[in-house]
């Protein structure tokens, strides 16, 4: 391959980005209103999610500033709204509350946040309260190697069952004394190890989300068989065991050594590759892909970029299986016959896994930056970067291993030279492959930038969790931004200290806004009062919820134009 | 292997590619 499709695949690399992940359920509206006061005492709490989440697996506490619990029972889902949770309450008396709450979210994953609301018409103060540990992942480490297990054996038997029946399977005719068994044990292999990891990882995810231990078998099905995440994998497993039958049917019904397939033939391979396309579709759908609008192009995206990232991956694990496999004195020729047919292939489904890649970025990130600033953005950088280098390899592969390969016919003095090469760039590139793919099962444990995101433009910093001093130059003005604590449910001082020249700017007005971008609260606006020359400070129990806020501090100096310094913030609990 | 061992074979890999793609349009109708 020339060096400048080389150039041209990698830059397409640096922006493929992945389709499997998971989604995750956000809160939307919660009745009473987070941090508003309600003149009435409510009769219940009710929470609207983006997605249908598990009555039977949520936690709602309602507090009052002493800690006493006054939901009265468990939270259920409301009648006809899987969306919806309802708690009921007793009477609460006048002052101010505190809503804790845990769902677990359609495709498995836990989640938890809290607000305050108040019950007036005199709440009083809003207490400082003692918010429950809120952070919560699902990037154990052995959740992540589980659910590697699971992908990297699915799409090996994928790639390995292509390779046998599409790819590799003509050199018997073509060169005498090779063997394709070895291939079809690899697959077999990789087939029962998928067999295995699938209900392993689903009894591990389901006992981290639902808190209890792996085996208590007797709460752990129930509760797998009640979320959509554990549905959906359940059914993955049937239907890898129903690929399993079909392709080895196809595999018993193949004669490759006739030139022409016959009817049981030609009946069975297109079944068993239908049935491999089926075990592509359910990963989408348990992931981000089957949450994410337009799900018409989500899940199609998401799983075409399965089976080509399978092509590629299992296809490059049956080239080192038939390169070790085939006696010494055939090899030169039978990899001579293989290896171009399959470099055609993966041309080709890298061209698509990149393709697919960059579409479903469109989907998933709201903003460009978001690669570089959160933690899913960086996780693909990484996912990119290796994948990058196993390009490299495969690029080394094309242009220099598989035209010596296939000169060897006429100087077979080039033949085994290319042939240990090929062998250590093809183990290189899928050791690549499978980094990359673990990048890639990092990346879908985590959520997915939050949309709203978006919605801010012109940040100039991103700060948090933990106290905040950020220094903001605007034209002529220097703006020091202070947040202390920095955490939600608790009265915040926001303080803006702002100097021209390094001399303080007396006089200036100062409006502090700020909107919760996890979900729709509402904007709150404060006026900022000057308490020293230049220095703008303010308490208020503004950030009511953990997650992402857009702080906004709108300045006009005496005599001169407005300006907004925006940061966007992350609060902790 | 008799023809038709071999064509019922073939058979039984399409009933199961039959009963995977019921299942897939199954938890799409789910999710959907």
């Amino acid at each position: 391959m020339r060096p400048s499709v080389l150039l041209a695949l990698a830059a397409a690399a640096a922006l493929a980005l992945p389709a499997v992940a998971w989604g995750h359920a956000g809160l939307v509206r919660t009745v009473p209103s987070a941090s508003r006061t309600v003149n009435a005492p409510p009769g219940q709490v009710v929470l609207s999610y983006t997605e249908p989440v598990v009555g039977r697996f949520a936690i709602v506490s309602v507090t009052d500033a002493e800690g006493r619990q006054i939901a009265s029972e468990p939270p259920s889902n409301a009648p006809g709204a899987p969306q919806t949770l309802i708690t009921p309450l007793r009477r609460a008396p006048e002052g101010w509350y505190l809503v804790f709450w845990r769902v677990v979210s359609a495709d498995g994953h836990p989640v938890r946040g809290a607000f305050t609301f108040a019950v007036g018409p005199n709440p009083g103060p809003p207490p400082q309260f003692r918010v429950p540990s809120l952070s919560e992942t699902a990037t154990s480490t052995r959740l992540l190697i589980s659910r590697w297990v699971v992908f990297l054996s699915l799409l090996a038997a994928l790639g390995l069952f292509v390779l046998r029946t599409v790819i590799a399977r003509p050199v018997v005719r073509a060169v005498r004394g090779c063997s394709l068994r070895p291939l079809s044990v690899a697959f077999g292999v990789a087939i029962v190890i998928a067999l295995v990891a699938i209900p392993v990882y689903v009894d591990l995810a389901t006992a981290q989300f639902t808190l209890r231990s792996a085996f208590d078998l007797g709460a752990i099905v129930p509760a797998a068989r009640a979320s959509g995440f554990g549905r959906d994998y359940l059914d993955l497993e049937l239907v890898v065991a129903l690929f399993g039958i079909a392709a080895f049917v196809a595999l018993f019904v193949d004669r490759p050594e006739r030139a022409e397939r016959s009817v049981a033939e030609l009946l069975a391979l297109p079944a068993a590759l239908l049935t491999g396309a089926a075990a592509l579709v359910l990963p989408s759908l348990a992931g981000h892909a089957g949450q994410k609008s337009p799900r018409g192009l989500a899940l199609p995206l998401d799983s075409v970029h399965m089976g080509a990232a399978a092509i590629w991956l299992g296809g490059l694990i049956g080239l080192i299986v038939f390169w070790l496999s085939v006696p010494a004195g055939n090899r030169i020729a039978a990899l001579a016959f293989v290896v171009p047919r399959f470099s055609a292939v993966a041309f080709g489904s890298v061209v698509v896994l990149i393709g697919t890649g960059i579409g479903s970025s469109f989907l998933e990130l709201p903003t460009f930056s978001t690669l570089w600033q959160t933690s899913y953005g960086k996780a693909l950088l990484v996912k990119i970067a290796l994948l990058f280098a196993a390009l490299m390899l495969a690029g080394v592969n094309l242009a220099r291993t598989k035209p010596r390969l296939q000169a060897a016919g006429v100087r077979p003095s080039l033949g085994p030279s290319a042939a240990v090469l090929l062998r250590r760039l093809v183990q290189g590139e899928i050791v690549f492959v499978a980094a990359a793919l673990f990048a890639a099962i990092v990346l879908t444990s985590l959520p997915p930038p939050a949309s709203a995101l978006a919605r801010v433009k012109n940040i100039s910093a991103r700060v948090g969790p933990g106290p905040v001093s950020e220094v903001v130059a605007k034209g002529p003005y220097r703006v020091r931004v202070g947040v202390s604590p920095n955490r939600a449910a608790l009265p915040n001082t926001f303080s803006v200290a702002i100097t021209r020249g390094g001399r303080p700017v007396r006089g200036a007005q100062v409006v502090s806004r700020f909107d919760m971008l996890d979900m729709d609260m509402g904007e709150q606006s404060y006026r900022v009062p000057e308490r020293k020359p230049g220095v703008f400070v303010k308490s208020a129990p503004a950030l009511v919820m953990v997650g992402h806020w857009a702080l906004q501090f709108e300045v006009t100096p005496p005599g001169a134009k407005p300006f907004v310094v925006t940061l966007l913030d992350k609060a902790s609990g | 292997m008799s023809v038709q061992t071999r064509l019922l074979l073939a058979l039984v890999a399409v009933a199961a590619a039959a009963v995977a793609w019921i299942v897939v349009i199954e938890a799409i109708r789910r999710t959907i």
